[in-house]
């Protein structure tokens, strides 16, 4: 195997962009979920699909898990605007995509208590060959995708400005997100970008 | 010299950490060597490398060396398990083709309580450079690294004498193929 394809970059394209390893193309704005029938074993012990998932204002996926120190900072504010937007005719699906090999804190039961201790109110599902996050083009934990009423997407990328301190957000990016979607408008900051770990990729 | 030797020499496992081990839970990836940090004089770095607060607005000036051959730019933290698995890596890369006019940049994206941490990280690793700690509007930031870069972490980064971004990558990297992606670059430069 020649240096691109072992460094997952194109052939020919090493000395002009590099490479994302294994992660997919990024799923462009006004795209429609990938693999949204795909079932997905849930922390509730039921599967479900994000095709299931799917609210009538719209759907909110979010690829997060229980390790990366970035995800655990904002694991608290995922749950509450989870909870909330879901009672606002929003679904809301969190997905773990990491290899519990790589990551022993990654595996089902040890989500299963994660989801209890924050008292979530929606389903935090295992992406069983990271296929899900390859086809969203997801690289980090955690990282949002929201999707609208017509299933297309409209928001991509964090949460929010600030991992560390909540209480000095200055831009709820998501936050703004779902409410302008619940109100017919357009997402002011469409596309944003934070700092979070590499997925673990199944191989 | 002894000391910062003695330093290095009774830090040397302490920053490797396979992918298979288990995450720290807790912030800082070494606590055997701490005792030693700690024995320092307080304020005297003993290898003479900064830590120096960087923003977005800052990046500009940080990667652009006319004089050097490639920038390699490594992001990290310490609460980031193959960040500090990849760190003597990149370092072992750093030190072999720095003669080969590689310079080497390295962005600690800590959290501001995490300072000491990635201070303590950098010198029990050896570090005797300066590096840069992010702060700052963070999405100014990853943009101002590089629009290709998602904020996955680890991500490694290198780029041509006049800034052009020619090789990146999100995720744990390894020797060997940094080593590659080095040797092309210094052979496509010498070869124009």
């Amino acid at each position: 195997m020649n240096l691109a394809a072992r460094l997952g970059v194109a052939a020919g394209v090493l000395l002009a962009v590099g490479s994302r390893a294994e992660a997919g193309d990024r799923l462009a704005l006004g795209k429609k979920a990938p693999m949204a029938t795909v079932m997905m074993e849930s922390t509730d012990g039921k599967k479900v699909s994000i095709a299931q998932a799917k609210g009538a204002k719209g759907t909110l996926v979010i690829f997060t898990c229980n390790h990366c120190p970035w995800a655990k900072a904002w694991e608290k504010r995922v749950a509450e605007l989870g909870n909330e937007w879901s009672k606002k005719g929003f679904g809301v699906l969190a997905i773990n995509p990491n290899d519990p090999k790589a990551q022993p804190e990654d595996n089902l039961d040890e989500m299963k208590a994660r989801a209890k201790t924050l008292g979530l109110a929606f389903p935090y599902t295992v992406d069983a060959t990271s296929d899900v996050a390859r086809a969203f083009g997801a690289t980090k934990t955690p990282e949002v995708f929201l999707f609208d009423a017509k299933d297309e997407l409209v928001y991509h990328g964090a949460i929010d400005d600030n991992a560390e301190k909540p209480e000095a957000v200055k831009k709820p990016y998501l936050r703004d997100a779902l409410a302008a979607v619940a109100a017919g408008q357009k997402v002011p900051q469409a596309e944003t970008k934070a700092i979070g770990c590499s997925i673990k990729f199944r191989s | 010299m002894l000391l910062p030797l003695a330093v290095i020499v009774a830090c040397s496992a302490c920053a490797s950490s396979t992918p298979d081990v288990e995450a720290p839970d807790r912030p800082g990836p070494v606590a055997k060597s701490s005792s030693v940090a700690a024995a320092m004089a307080p304020g005297a770095d003993p290898l003479g490398a900064e830590l120096v607060d960087i923003e977005a607005a800052d990046l500009r000036m940080i990667l652009q060396r006319p004089s050097a051959k490639a920038v390699l730019v490594n992001v990290w933290a310490t609460w980031c398990e193959p960040c500090v698995a990849e760190m003597p890596a990149v370092l072992q890369v750093s030190r072999e083709y720095r003669p080969r006019g590689v310079e080497t940049v390295l962005i600690s994206s800590d959290f501001s309580t995490q300072r000491t941490a990635a201070r303590e990280f950098l010198r029990e690793s050896g570090v005797d450079f300066t590096t840069y700690f992010k702060t700052g509007d963070e999405m100014a930031f990853i943009e101002a690294v590089s629009p290709e870069w998602s904020g996955a972490l680890p991500a490694t980064f290198v780029f041509g004498p006049e800034g052009q971004l020619q090789f990146y990558k999100e995720g744990q990297i390894g020797y060997g193929d940094l080593k590659e992606v080095l040797e092309l670059m210094l052979s496509e430069e010498g070869s124009r």
